[in-house]
């Protein structure tokens, strides 16, 4: 059995809406539109500012360093030296130049000779990586020592010293003149002087002029400024190594980004040390209310605060009522029913109403009917409470309340199933048949006949569903007391997309069940 | 920054840029960045009002900046002072997908066989810019170098700022690991940059990740910092287009004429490394009926035959008759990643130098673009036109340091090969600067190309909004040379001299360059502050950029 990408659910961050002013109030979102994909993120990447009672996706909160460290040996950098060091860990760990595995410090022996005092295996040392057996000691690259690689690969001459040494002249020439004046905005100056100098020249004549005009103004000592001139010679040298070289004898464009030399070749790629990462803390953009923070401790994966937009926002669920059709190929013109179940993490009851087009945008629009789109989910009360609950009440109370269809394919009107704190109705789905100018076009593309295109595939049925939902909560006064019985209402609406399957060619022998 | 030359005040040179206001008339509204010669008394209040300006708001200026250079195909960032970027990020498929849907959707096909398959061009292709992609092999050639302004206002821009941020986002977070409000930004821009798209971009940084200001600086000037001088030709080979551009003592020389740009580049390379491949017989495979079908290759596999596989001849087709070459003509093995079902690409290691041949050297016509498609100069030629139209002194000032910058022009032998011919061109034509013109002037179609026997040599803009302005810097040339009255003479002398001052040297780059001269302090003149740009609506004020 394949392993389906459906389905898949999104909410729309509604960060995007108060960005573009433009946008009109009451639209229905497009799924579909080249914008939406940036603004659509699965819930769980979601957070909350409980302040502002809207969800933050990871455009609109702040983000804050609260530390550094190396993610191969978890060794904390503090903050003075992370830049010093180009965020790259300064101690042993690197990365394949090749396949970017975590490389291993081994002896270039494999029976070394151990030192007699400490037990410790002798040098030379090596750099191995597990994964692709790229060896640093093939590439002329060995270490006296097993610690401090970093510092022994510093000293030694690799291919990037030269470039650094030139860097360096270069630098020094231009810090030097810097100093003199501050050439570029003070130009004032440096313009009556050119003029002066112009207006003695202009009057020598104007082949005169250019022969000294070009030195006179600045005396550029190649050498000391670290200008290198090409030439031939190099050029064909490069030529007759790729001649001689096979093709994966040359480093991959992802291989020489990497590298700050920018290799040509395999054979010059020098590891990678390892880049640092962070823990950094959340801010809710509009409040500043702090959304995450993480333990300040690198080995500890506690958070102090987390507010995930999962504690807050309903989650929906879709899934087949029937499993006989298959979510990659939808059968056109037939009704396909899925049961959508939406959670509630909240704990006070909730009101819940769906609104979604009945045609679903794009160019081949899906009839989409959900049967009942207005119903109530319990509260996330304590999870025994159900438990209890069902062992107290006869077996077939429950199902009593729930108005199933006769043939279980659900009525209008009612919902399908509910439990303590969900609620499950059935969406009925009809998706289109597809052109011929589709299926060419797919084919021409190079796909299979149930592939997805990337990107954005026609025949997917995406079903915008704008999630209305309305609930009391106890007013809490500043004091952290429960004011009683006054009660305050508040409302969450999102757009949410429902990513159902992809529409198929008809099968000839239909398997829907009647 | 200042671009001026005294001499266009002195009576040497009368200012060819009388009708600067008409030109300006005839560019695209989007593109109006760029070379405007200016009266130096302009320039000159100019520099002091925003002089006063920067140290009016010098809260952020003793602070260290980052430097980012946004490209077509890359983004590179780090700090100054170092040798390379922090990172260099491509702009890959993930940016345009949805998150948690990320990564190629593999999965089982019903024939068993694991295969990526992907539209060409589809999620960006590994641009930033969108509009540009109209620029693909096929209907490429008639498209040209299109101007800033779309045809069909849609939402392309937004979606551009959009996969910026995700962009920038990996790069503040992951690689340079500060805050993005605490640093200033410096950001190179290369000449003739689309006002529309500058905005964008300073909008993403100053209005999203609230950095305290965002400074332009002209890229070439940071190329030229990269090689370690204050002075040359940068030609920087881009993605979409080629730019020649001179530089002369850190400022940009805006010639006689609008910046020299070329469709000639990266993406021509890769359309036509794509054609050559198609070409080849053991490149098509037959499918299970028989039939011959020509396999699809990815853009990026594209990319890395272009990127390791592509060199160029030294020396012209003239020259390769030595017989020198011929024996050391050998098969040389392509294997497709990631795709299993193609077969790997056998082809003689000589064929791969012709894409670049086509690209850069040969006429355009012998591509399969449409005849009547106006053609670009070859790149030598380019650069010569370029000189040309410099002023004489920045000329000499240039010539012994031309630069090449951009990821194209490490093709090896490209710049040797340049050279040559820039060369042989110099050594036919001298610096005459005014008979070409006018005869070109009155010629039409082919026959406005030179009867000099040789491909390449054709020269003329290709995109139709710069018709007009050429022909009015063509007339204006005309005047330059009967009130010069010395370029007959001049070009006569040089045509007995060696042309042996051409010089290519190495530059670090346009981002190294930019980390030199932000580590020297060197300050530039065209800031953005945060606040400022919010009270303006996040449009950019740009009146008073003449010369960036």
């Amino acid at each position: 059995m394949p392993l389906s990408p459906f389905p898949r659910i999104f909410i729309s961050c509604p960060c995007v809406e108060a960005r573009d002013t433009e946008e009109e109030e009451g639209k229905t979102f497009n799924p579909r539109s080249e914008r939406a994909t940036f603004s659509l993120f699965p819930l769980d990447h979601l957070l909350y500012c409980d302040d502002c009672g809207q969800v933050r996706c990871p455009r609109c909160v702040n983000e804050e360093i609260v530390c550094y460290f190396c993610p191969s040996c978890l060794f904390e950098v503090p903050t003075a030296t992370v830049k010093t060091e180009g965020n790259r860990c300064n101690r042993n760990c690197f990365q394949c130049p090749e396949c970017f595995a975590t490389l291993s410090v081994t002896a270039v022996d494999p029976f070394p000779k151990t030192d007699e005092k400490t037990g410790l295996p002798m040098g030379p040392f090596t750099l191995l990586c597990n994964y692709c057996q790229w060896s640093s000691a093939k590439h002329g690259i060995e270490f006296e020592k097993p610690t401090s690689i970093s510092t022994q690969l510093h000293k030694m001459k690799t291919a990037n010293s030269d470039l650094s040494s030139q860097f360096a002249k270069a630098r020094t020439f231009y810090t030097q003149k810097g100093k003199q004046q501050d050439e570029l905005s003070n130009a004032p100056s440096n313009l009556s002087r050119m003029m002066a100098m112009y207006s003695t020249l202009g009057s020598l004549g104007g082949s005169k002029s250019k022969g000294s005009f070009g030195k006179s103004k600045t005396e550029e000592n190649d050498e000391a400024n670290g200008v290198i001139e090409v030439n031939e010679a190099d050029e064909l040298e490069v030529i007759n190594r790729m001649r001689n070289a096979n093709f994966e004898d040359t480093a991959t464009l992802e291989q020489r980004y990497e590298q700050p030399h920018k290799p040509r070749f395999k054979d010059d790629l020098l590891p990678i040390a390892a880049l640092l990462r962070t823990k950094r803390s959340k801010r809710c953009r509009a409040c500043r209310h702090i959304l995450v923070k993480p333990d300040a401790k690198v080995s500890s994966i506690r958070f102090r605060i987390k507010l995930a937009a999962i504690n807050y926002i309903p989650q929906l669920n879709l899934s087949r009522l029937t499993p006989t059709f298959e979510y990659l190929n939808l059968q056109p013109l037939q009704n396909h029913q899925y049961l959508l179940t939406v959670t509630n993490p909240l704990f006070d009851p909730i009101s819940v109403t769906l609104a979604t087009p009945n045609k679903t945008p794009g160019k081949y629009g899906s009839n989409v009917t959900i049967l009942c789109p207005q119903f109530d989910v319990g509260a996330n009360t304590d999870v025994w409470d159900e438990a209890l609950q069902d062992a107290a009440s006869a077996p077939g109370a429950k199902s009593a309340a729930v108005k199933k269809g006769k043939d279980g394919t659900g009525t209008a009107g009612s919902i399908w199933d509910s439990g303590r704190n969900w609620t499950a109705v059935v969406v009925e789905v009809v998706p289109p048949s597809l052109d011929k100018e589709y299926w060419s076009r797919h084919e021409a593309l190079g796909y299979q006949e149930g592939e997805e295109e990337e990107g954005d595939d026609d025949a997917v049925v995406q079903i915008p569903v704008f999630v209305r939902v309305v609930y009391e909560t106890e007013l809490v006064r500043e004091d952290g007391a429960v004011a009683g019985d006054k009660k305050e209402k508040n409302e969450h609406a999102y757009w949410y997309v429902l990513s159902v399957g992809r529409i198929g060619k008809t099968k000839t022998h239909p398997t829907v069940a009647p | 920054m200042s671009v001026q030359h005294p001499h266009r005040t002195s009576s040497l040179h009368p200012p060819p840029a009388t009708s600067s206001a008409q030109r300006h008339s005839h560019r695209s509204p989007s593109r109006q960045s760029s070379s405007h010669p200016t009266t130096t008394s302009e320039s000159h209040s100019h520099h002091r009002s925003s002089h006063h300006h920067h140290h009016s708001s010098s809260l952020h200026g003793t602070e260290e900046p980052i430097i980012l250079e946004i490209g077509t195909r890359v983004v590179r960032a780090g700090f100054p002072g170092e040798l390379s970027p922090r990172c260099t990020l491509t702009y890959k498929p993930d940016y345009w997908r949805r998150v948690g849907e990320k990564g190629e959707r593999r999965y089982m096909r019903p024939d068993g066989a694991r295969g990526k398959v992907k539209k060409e061009g589809q999620l960006g292709g590994g641009v930033l810019y969108k509009f540009d992609t109209g620029l693909k092999s096929e209907e490429g050639a008639n498209t040209a170098v299109k101007s800033g302004k779309d045809e069909d206002e849609d939402d392309s821009a937004e979606v551009e700022e959009d996969v910026l941020e995700r962009v920038l986002r990996d790069a503040y977070t992951r690689f340079l690991l500060i805050d993005p409000r605490s640093k200033r930004v410096i950001l190179p821009v290369p000449a003739a940059f689309p006002t529309k798209r500058l905005r964008s971009i300073t909008k993403v940084l100053l209005a999203q990740f609230g950095a305290p200001s965002v400074t332009f600086f002209p890229s070439s000037v940071f190329a030229v910092a990269g090689a370690g001088v204050r002075s040359g030709l940068v030609v920087d080979i881009g993605w979409y287009e080629t730019i020649v551009e001179g530089v002369y003592e850190l400022r940009p020389v805006k010639g006689g004429k609008l910046v020299g740009r070329s469709r000639r580049a990266g993406s021509m390379l890769r359309d036509n490394m794509r054609d050559l491949i198609h070409e080849m017989k053991e490149y098509q495979e037959r499918d299970t009926n028989g039939k011959l079908v020509r396999q699809r290759i990815d853009d990026d596999e594209l990319d890395e035959i272009v990127a390791r596989g592509c060199w160029c001849r030294t020396k012209g087709e003239g020259a390769i008759d030595d017989g020198e070459e011929d024996d050391l003509d050998q098969s040389y093995t392509i294997p497709l990643p990631d795709s299993s079902p193609k077969a790997p690409v056998e082809i003689m290691f000589d064929r791969l130098s012709l894409p670049v041949e086509s690209t850069f050297f040969r006429p355009l016509e012998s591509l399969n673009g449409p005849a009547d498609v106006e053609d670009d100069p070859t790149l030598p030629q380019h650069i010569y036109d370029t000189l040309l139209s410099l002023p004489i002194d920045v000329r000499a000032a240039c010539l012994n340091k031309i630069i090449f910058v951009g990821e194209t022009a490490s093709v090896p032998g490209l710049q040797t090969r340049v050279i040559h011919e820039l060369h042989d061109i110099i050594r036919r034509n001298g610096w005459k600067k005014v008979k070409k013109h006018v005869v070109k002037k009155h010629g039409t179609g082919a026959g406005q190309r030179r009867n000099s026997g040789r491909p390449g040599t054709a020269r003329s803009f290709n995109s139709g909004f710069l018709d007009q302005a050429r022909q009015r810097r063509e007339s204006m040339v005309v005047v330059e040379d009967d009130s010069g009255g010395e370029s007959t003479g001049e070009a006569a002398k040089e045509k007995t001299k060696p042309a042996g001052a051409l010089r290519v040297i190495k530059s670090f780059g346009v981002w190294t360059g930019g980390s030199l001269l932000a580590s020297a302090k060197v300050q530039g003149k065209y800031e953005v502050e945060r606040e400022a740009f919010a009270r303006s609506g996040y449009e950019l004020d740009t009146s008073d950029w003449k010369n960036l």
